[in-house]
């Protein structure tokens, strides 16, 4: 479902998330309204427990709320079946591990490949996209090394062509940069962000760190799991 | 201090995972069962022999016998006059054929005899009877019953039933029923008991008698007067103790026990394999909390302590479940066991499986064994790490280490061992290093079966690339990084896969030996016996008049009048063989191994013997030896004109001519007219008179030569089915160890999922990705294990079977069964994946992701 600059792409509407841990009830968000452009970057920052990482979920299909509305990309995903949400987030969303999350035996240029082969594209077609991807964030030398070969930041930046291999209008990123040093972390958001502006993508991150939030477009706070206006 | 761990890390650990306990829990309690089940069947089967003999020898401390035809009964007055002797008593025993149910033991009674050996008892006007022969004295027919056999039968006192005799049916009448105690004990109940003389006279015995019982004097030492008896009556009488005789058929059961023996404990072998790599699994996965116990100050040895104590207690509760299971295998395969037994040894009447404490002693000790043997490595193996070691380098790290070539050495050495035991003389002749090599060979797979199959995963990954899914890509490259997690149990299924199709190359190979032998040496056109369709161990020997009239049937050519006896010969059950020899020759082409036959040779002058091919391997003999067999007559002594192929008894055969035979052990009866028609007749209208003519009064078996071999490979195929239901139970433990591991796999594997779930993998290609590795570890373990089993079929068969029953089969490989072996396993080992798969889809995406 392509979106086009300034359009809607992510729309909360007083969106709960409540946890049972036992006895306790945790809130984790409490009636989150927030709408994210197409094209744009946002940061979501806030102090630990405050819902980040609860509402980066909900958006990327991976939770529902418990109460409230989530619309993605004009799909309403509150209701959605979970098959439904499978396919969204394989044909709509990319996503960005802090700890990479890359498959340990899968070359590089195979962990790229595998979402393009699990929705069924053809080997070739898919080979030559994951190729041209890997060539983008400056792995073209690296395509057949595993993930044990590569540095932490060789290592984000294959994730990063996982997460828009299959051309995702949104892509989610939870601490992209929180496992890498400094220097890697900037080289790794720059290449993302420039992707993302490349082909008019939603970035949506999740971070600590004021440095990631500064380079974003707009930046969310979130605080006791409300937005801090 | 293990109790507490026990309880607080183990129990819950195992708690936690209760299917992979389960699974453990059932491979071991199988192994259990597989072994108590077969000392259960083959316990029962000897017993019951035992209780038989017993029953009929009753207090005789020794017995005389002369062959098949019996002796004279006036030697019991030679035997009595021995010093030692106190008291003699003659026994007619004969096995008849009850129409409709099988054999029947007849016994001829005296009576009159003093009641010191064995005494007949029952109540009221029944005991009359019995105390009063005259009532039996002028009747063929009078018989009395055991209690057990009239109410099986629905008959009572008065009542008549009929027996098949060699001379065809006779009608017998109750007289008396009588308590299931001493003799009437025997064959399980199926006896009936008839006067002596009146059972001579039925059965045309003369003044014949098989045996006569000796009691002995309170001071005569049983050995002293064994001899002084032998000196008595010379070399045409043998003289044992009763019981002696029921090691005739323990001697004919060994080989059928010690393929059973061999397959239980190829079932333990896998089941420790199960344990094993269950053990491991569950130590790797505690691998941190037994890393904090070693930081805290637990000792190595008490961290040993402790995984051993754990294994000794799924041994334990897995010991408790292998004997209930064991005892209920045993109940429901005995009738079936006891049958095939019957059918080729000799018949046997069960009656019900006993678990007794030294089962129990049994069962503990494969129970725990098992476990503890799988135990001892990973136990070894956390203790010697150091703490920090524990605590800090990763699951795969700890585990995974070592070369692919270190295990591809070891298993060559252990392979090449193996071939080279096969193929050393000592091989042909000591069944110990037959069963070495054979070990060797399966040991080696333990070590390169895996990584084997590993290594085709990426030969299959590389060399398809682009062709195959993106799950099977993935389910190849969990097979080639678990290769160290999945060794055992792909080792396992290998094993499991090389003995079914090992025994699957005997069966085979045997079969087509036997048809062959078969259509060469047996070529009759027609088959006739009584009580059994085979002339085996429950037909009943015929008269030899009943040829004559056979002869004079239109279109019959030549009629062959076949005896088959046990003969025991230097301490081995034999059969002896007795045919028209001169035209018998003419007529089939025996598959000779050494020497040569002639129309004209000794045996068809009736003075030279046939020796089968395993028994002259056993005793060294060769064409123009000279061989003294004992007989009623004396000792008679022929010439070996040719060591030959025969089937008939895997202890050994010898043919010689029906004449001396008749002369030597007077017996004329026949096993089996086997008939030649003239050309152009139709075996089926002969059978049909043949039928007709006689079938009623003799309880006939009549079968045309195509209906002859297709019952001698159903025989065959119901000897085997005992193995193959033992095979099925090891491949099935194995098949256990396939979910265990994918079980653990799946677990440690959650985060891996969840990620991929997360970028839209769906829940069916989760499952999809399991069960392609779980029918990949399958398939793959069952090619290899193909492969290795008809490599290790082949030693088996010039080896094992060489040196234990002296066979030489042809190498026939079971290409069915492959086939069958092949699907199966692979379908298994899927079905095995199911609950992992399943499982690992059915995480929720978020947890999964967050999971540690």
């Amino acid at each position: 479902m392509p979106s086009e600059t300034g359009a809607t792409s992510i729309a909360l509407t007083e969106v709960r998330r409540v946890y049972d841990a036992g006895a306790r009830r945790v809130e984790a968000l409490r009636g989150v309204t927030l709408t994210l452009r197409a094209g744009t970057a946002t940061a979501i920052v806030g102090p630990s427990g405050s819902g980040k990482s609860t509402l980066l979920h909900i958006c990327g299909a991976l939770d529902r709320p418990t109460a409230g509305e989530v619309v993605v990309l004009g799909t309403n995903l509150t209701t959605a079946s979970d098959a439904t949400l499978t396919r969204f987030r394989r044909d709509h969303l990319g996503f960005i591990f802090q700890f990479f999350h890359l498959l340990p035996t899968l070359s590089a240029l195979e962990n790229v490949m595998l979402p393009a082969r699990l929705a069924r594209r053809g080997a070739r077609a898919a080979e030559t996209l994951a190729t041209t991807l890997l060539a983008r964030v400056g792995l073209a030398d690296r395509v057949q090394h595993r993930p044990a070969q590569l540095s932490g930041g060789e290592r984000q930046r294959v994730a990063i062509a996982r997460a828009l291999v299959l051309d995702p209008a949104i892509i989610l990123a939870d601490e992209p940069t929180g496992n890498l040093d400094r220097a890697t972390g900037g080289q790794v958001l720059s290449l993302l962000f420039a992707l993302a502006h490349e082909r008019q993508r939603t970035v949506f991150i999740v971070t600590h760190d004021p440095e990631v939030a500064r380079l974003c477009d707009r930046t969310v706070t979130l605080r006791d799991g409300q937005v801090a206006l | 201090m293990i109790l507490p761990l026990l309880r607080w890390l183990s129990l819950r650990h195992w708690l936690q995972h209760p299917v992979r306990a389960g699974l453990t829990l059932t491979g071991v309690a199988l192994g259990v069962a597989v072994t108590i089940a077969v000392d259960l069947l083959a316990g029962e089967i000897l017993a019951a022999n035992r209780r038989s003999l017993e029953a009929i020898a009753g207090k005789a401390q020794l017995t005389v016998t002369a062959g098949e035809s019996g002796l004279d009964r006036v030697v019991a007055d030679r035997i009595f006059g021995t010093p030692g002797v106190a008291h003699v008593d003659a026994l007619l025993e004969r096995q008849l054929i009850e129409p409709g149910r099988g054999p029947i033991l007849l016994l001829g009674v005296d009576f009159l005899a003093d009641a010191a050996l064995r005494q007949i008892e029952a109540e009221g006007a029944d005991q009359e009877v019995i105390d009063d022969p005259i009532a039996f004295l002028n009747s063929r027919s009078a018989a009395v019953v055991p209690e057990s056999f009239a109410t099986r039968r629905g008959l009572k006192k008065g009542d008549r039933f009929t027996l098949t005799a060699a001379d065809g049916a006779h009608e017998l009448e109750i007289r008396a029923v009588v308590k299931d105690r001493g003799p009437a004990r025997a064959f399980g109940g199926d006896v009936v008991i008839m006067y002596l003389d009146a059972a001579q006279v039925a059965l045309g015995m003369d003044d014949r008698v098989s045996r006569v019982d000796v009691g002995l004097a309170a001071d005569a030492q049983p050995e002293t007067v064994k001899a002084a008896l032998e000196a008595e009556l010379g070399p045409a009488f043998v003289v044992d103790f009763p019981l002696r005789r029921g090691a005739r058929l323990d001697q004919m059961m060994t080989g059928l026990e010690q393929a059973l023996f061999t397959m239980a404990a190829l079932a333990i072998w896998v089941g420790i394999l199960l344990a094993y790599n269950a053990i491991e699994i569950s130590v790797r996965q505690r691998k941190n909390e037994l890393a904090i116990l070693r930081a805290i100050g637990t000792s190595r040895r008490a961290v040993i302590a402790l995984v051993l104590a754990e294994a000794a207690g799924v041994g334990l509760v897995a010991t408790a479940l292998g004997l209930g299971l064991g005892y209920l295998f045993a109940t429901y395969g005995l009738a079936a066991t006891a049958t095939t037994v019957s059918d080729v040894y000799d018949v046997v009447k069960v009656s019900e499986v006993q678990l007794l404490p030294r089962h129990v002693v049994t069962g503990l000790g494969v129970g725990l064994l098992i476990p503890l043997l799988g135990a001892l490595r990973p136990a070894r193996h956390v203790a010697n790490e150091s703490p920090v070691a524990g605590l800090t380098r990763g699951v795969e790290e700890t585990f995974a280490a070592g070369r692919p070539w270190k295990p591809l050495v070891f298993g060559g050495l252990f392979f090449v061992a193996g071939l080279s035991l096969a193929w050393s003389p000592a091989a042909h002749t000591n069944i110990a290093v037959g069963y070495g090599a054979f070990a060797s060979m399966l040991g080696g797979s333990v070590f390169f079966a895996p990584v084997i199959v590993s290594g085709l995963a990426q030969v299959l990954r590389r060399a398809c690339g682009r062709r195959l899914w993106a799950e099977h890509v993935v389910a190849l490259d969990h097979v080639v990084r678990d290769r160290r997690r999945a060794a055992l149990n792909v080792a396992s299924l290998v094993a499991g896969v090389a003995t079914v199709i090992t025994v699957a190359t005997y069966a085979t190979s045997f079969k087509e030996a036997n048809q062959r032998w078969l259509a060469s040496a047996v070529p009759a056109d027609v088959f006739v016996t009584s009580g059994s369709k085979m002339a085996m161990t429950h037909n009943t020997p015929l008269d030899p008049a009943l040829g004559q009239e056979l002869g004079r049937i239109d279109g019959v050519d030549e009629v062959f009048l076949v005896r088959i006896a046990d003969f025991d010969f230097r301490g081995r059950p034999l059969k002896l063989i007795s045919t028209q020899m001169r035209g018998y020759e003419a007529r089939s082409t025996p598959l000779v191994v050494e020497g040569a036959v002639s129309r004209d040779g000794p045996v068809a002058r009736g003075a030279g013997v046939f020796v089968s091919e395993n028994l002259a391997g056993r005793d060294n003999f060769h064409p123009g030896d000279r061989l003294t067999l004992p007989t009623p007559s004396g000792p008679a002594t022929f010439e070996v004109e040719a060591v030959v192929v025969d089937f008939t008894s895997d202890q050994g055969v010898l043919l010689i001519d029906r004449a001396p035979y008749v002369k030597l052990f007077a017996d004329p009866l026949v096993d089996s007219f086997e008939l030649f028609l003239k050309p152009g007749v139709d075996p089926a209208a002969v059978q049909q008179q043949i039928r007709r003519q006689w079938g009623a009064k003799y309880d006939l078996f009549v079968l045309t030569n195509r209906e002859f071999k297709a019952e001698a490979q159903e025989l065959i195929e119901q000897i085997f089915a005992l193995l193959d239901l033992l095979q099925l139970l090891t491949l099935f433990i194995a098949v256990l160890g396939v979910g265990t591991t994918l079980i653990a796999a799946v677990l440690d594997r959650t985060q891996e999922v969840g990620v991929m779930r997360a970028v839209g993998t769906t829940p069916l290609q989760v499952i999809h990705i399991v069960l392609s590795e779980a029918g990949f570890i399958g398939a793959a373990a069952a090619f290899f294990g193909t492969l290795q089993g008809a490599l290790c079929g082949m030693v088996f068969l010039r080896t094992i079977l060489l040196a234990s029953i002296g066979w030489r089969l042809p190498w026939v490989l079971p290409e069915s069964t492959y086939v069958f072996v092949f699907l199966g396993v692979s379908a298994a080992s899927v079905v095995a994946g199911l609950y992992p798969a399943w499982w690992s889809a059915k995480q929720p995406t978020l947890e999964a992701l967050q999971a540690e």
